[in-house]
């Protein structure tokens, strides 16, 4: 039965491929949506000013040295400055809420005693949004840890002067000391992964988005056009009368369809990560299998909708009025605002591939985080599948 | 040894009666012309023997295995469907190479077998265009083809040569002849008379569900020789058939393409009455002639085979 499925699945491959035009098509229109709405809605071009939290320490004590750094930082082009102090909680806590409350990107920690610079080593306590926009926190990092270096390397500078007019040899101690004064400060970068709701930046929508929206056009359209025109030239009956299951036919058919789709979906990513630096922050893995879901059950929508039309024409009509609306109110392109939409959303099988697919390519989520979203796919999944099986099973019953 | 054997088959959809209790056999190595006009029962009793559609009554053996078991008689058979039922954007041999492998045909035996085939079709020069590309007949000549890759002791063919010109239909027929006389049993449906003429070796005649004749085309033929057939050049109007039919004597009276056909039994004493029928009518000829089968097949069914 599997081998006569991987034959099926072959030749609905080697069908798609043989039309050009179709690949064309297939591999373009998600990259096309890509430009239009990336550069539309994603804020490119404009200069990016990157928000910066510096926490002082709680006993509020302060000194020419630190004001300095501070100042550095307030006059430096492309960085928004805030000032918070020490709450008390744990740092990456703080961090955290920093992060989402307030929309930074990075949290500097400024150490108490940070006059001692030019004598002990000191060390900057640095946490950053994983999930931040990749544009955003690489030009935040690249100016922070500019600073650092650069601030180092004066006040080595200076402790280096002073000690020249000093007399004798250095002994080992003072290699030692050499090594701490040449670097006084350090910084430590800690990463933040940012687990509740915020606001999210466009291009972060954006993706997971197109990402659905390929589920969506390819695996409903695709699956029903293909299966309808089997049934109206003859070529299903056709495979019917060889020794082939329908099992091994409807099985063939599904994973063809699954495999273009799953590949349209990969060239997109592809080219979201080489062209807009896309970083994928949950697993892999979990990415794939919500993909896989997702492409099942739009393609068991195609099943359906194929089961209820007479030609190819009128399957992709259906198609059509099924698509448009799920597009727009499954939050793929915008996050819905008003209540109402929210509540019609909450029918779209595709807002819940959406949420996961979102969740865990943007926010990180586990698969315990979006259980709930991938349990409602899956049974729908299924539910479709089988139903469209069930009656593509008895449309031809001999 | 019978190829195939059909025992008071029935088929009824609701209260329609499609098949009405048909028997007949037919013997291995024969080719088998089944004949009917539209709507008489032929689709329907050959999607039972191919196993496409259940039975309501009776009994089908093909090669000796029950049509009940369809994965038994689909090793046996080939079936050529009459719609060009063509994966049109693969290239021909990917269309071989499709239904051969479910088949299960091995793929050296594929290989060979399509060259062979391909070349009996006069295709082998065009087996990696895509199908899209080929012409009406060459459409028709794969699709022909795409059934005996896994050498089926049956072949089932649906009217191959509807539409094609002379050649294109003698290419065909010669090949059904060549392929029959390697042993296959050929079952072929067409409504062309000539065709069941050349190539069968016995005609079955089905009409509203039932056999009306069944035998050798010359033998039907014969039978039709204690009745005459008179052509009359004349031309058509509404009252013509009727006035003609009207003659006591005159079985059955058709028009076509100018000459009214008259089935009687008795010609010298009819001519008068007929000419006396037709007589406000210009006749510009009436000629005695030789049946064809075609008229066999009219004088059963009182219908053309399609117009």
């Amino acid at each position: 039965m599997l081998r006569k499925a991987l034959i099926i699945c072959w030749r609905g491959l080697a069908e798609v491929w043989h039309q050009k035009k179709l690949m064309v098509f297939l591999v373009s229109y998600p990259l096309l949506f890509m430009l239009i709405f990336g550069s539309a809605f994603g804020g490119e071009g404009s200069a990016i000013t990157v928000d910066v939290a510096m926490v002082m320490p709680s006993n509020g004590s302060s000194d020419a040295i630190m004001d300095s750094f501070i100042d550095i930082f307030e006059n430096m082009d492309g960085i928004n400055l805030k000032m918070y102090s020490d709450t008390g909680d744990p740092r990456d806590v703080q961090s955290e809420q920093l992060i989402q409350d307030d929309d930074v990107v990075l949290v500097i920690f400024m150490p108490e005693g940070f006059m001692n610079v030019n004598s002990t080593q000191t060390r900057l306590d640095i946490y950053y949004d994983v999930a931040a926009d990749q544009s955003e926190l690489s030009i935040g990092m690249s100016i922070t840890s500019g600073i650092i270096e650069e601030f180092s390397s004066a006040i080595f500078q200076q402790s280096l002067e002073a000690s020249v007019y000093q007399e004798g040899r250095f002994t080992e101690e003072d290699l030692e000391l050499i090594e701490i004064l040449s670097s006084p400060l350090e910084a430590d970068y800690n990463a933040i992964t940012p687990s509740g709701e915020r606001e999210l930046k466009y291009i972060d929508y954006l993706v997971p988005g197109l990402v659905a929206m390929s589920m969506l056009w390819t695996g409903v359209s695709g699956a029903s056009t293909s299966l309808v025109e089997d049934r109206v030239k003859g070529i299903r009956k056709r495979i019917l009368s060889t020794p082939t299951s329908r099992g091994s036919i409807i099985l063939g058919d599904m994973l063809s369809q699954l495999i273009i789709v799953c590949l349209q979906i990969f060239i997109l990513l592809l080219v979201a990560k080489f062209m807009y630096g896309l970083n994928i922050i949950g697993s892999y893995w979990l990415t794939a299998l919500v993909i896989l879901i997702g492409s099942l059950s739009m393609i068991g929508i195609g099943i359906l909708i194929a089961n209820f039309s007479k030609t190819a024409e009128e399957a992709s009509q259906i198609g059509l009025l099924v698509n448009f609306p799920m597009m727009f109110l499954a939050g793929i392109f915008f996050p819905l605002s008003a209540g109402w939409m929210q509540n019609i959303s909450k029918v779209f099988p595709l807002t819940y591939v959406n949420d996961a697919l979102r969740g865990v390519m943007v926010r990180g989520y586990g698969i315990s985080e979006v259980r709930t979203e991938l349990a409602i796919s899956i049974v729908f999944a299924l539910l479709v599948l089988g139903l469209g099986i069930i009656m593509l099973n008895r449309s031809e019953a001999v | 040894m019978k190829s195939v054997e059909v025992d008071g088959l029935v088929k009824k959809f609701d209260d329609l009666t499609a098949v009405n209790e048909i028997s007949f056999d037919i013997e291995e190595g024969e080719i088998f012309g089944f004949l009917g006009p539209n709507g008489a029962g032929k689709s329907t009793t050959v999607n039972m023997l191919t196993c496409q559609l259940n039975k309501t009554a009776g009994n089908a053996r093909i090669c000796g295995i029950d049509i009940k078991d369809a994965s038994a008689i689909r090793e046996k058979i080939g079936i050529v469907p009459q719609e060009l039922a063509l994966n049109d954007m693969l290239t021909a041999k990917q269309n071989l190479y499709l239904y051969a492998s479910l088949y299960n045909v091995p793929r050296d035996v594929i290989r060979t077998k399509s060259e062979e085939l391909l070349d009996a079709m006069g295709l082998k020069n065009r087996e990696n265009d895509l199908v899209k590309n080929f012409s009406g007949g060459m459409k028709q000549r794969l699709n022909v083809i795409l059934g005996l890759m896994h050498r089926p002791e049956v072949l089932f063919l649906d009217e191959p040569t509807t539409g094609m010109d002379s050649q294109a239909r003698r290419m065909i027929w010669d090949f059904i002849k060549r392929i029959n006389g390697e042993g296959m049993t050929i079952f072929l449906t067409t409504h062309y008379m000539e065709e069941a003429d050349y190539l069968c070796d016995r005609v079955a005649i089905i009409d509203e569900g039932k056999l009306q004749a069944i035998d050798t085309p010359g033998n039907l033929k014969k039978k039709l020789k204690d009745k005459e057939i008179l052509e009359v050049q004349i031309e058509f109007d509404e009252n013509l058939i009727e006035d003609a039919e009207s003659v006591d004597g005159v079985l059955n009276a058709i028009y076509d393409k100018g000459v009214l056909k008259l089935f009687i039994k008795d010609r010298d004493r009819l001519l008068l009455d007929i000419a006396g029928v037709l007589s406000n009518r210009p006749i510009r000829s009436i000629s005695s002639v030789e049946p064809t089968l075609e008229d066999v097949f009219i004088s059963i069914t009182g219908k053309k085979l399609r117009d």
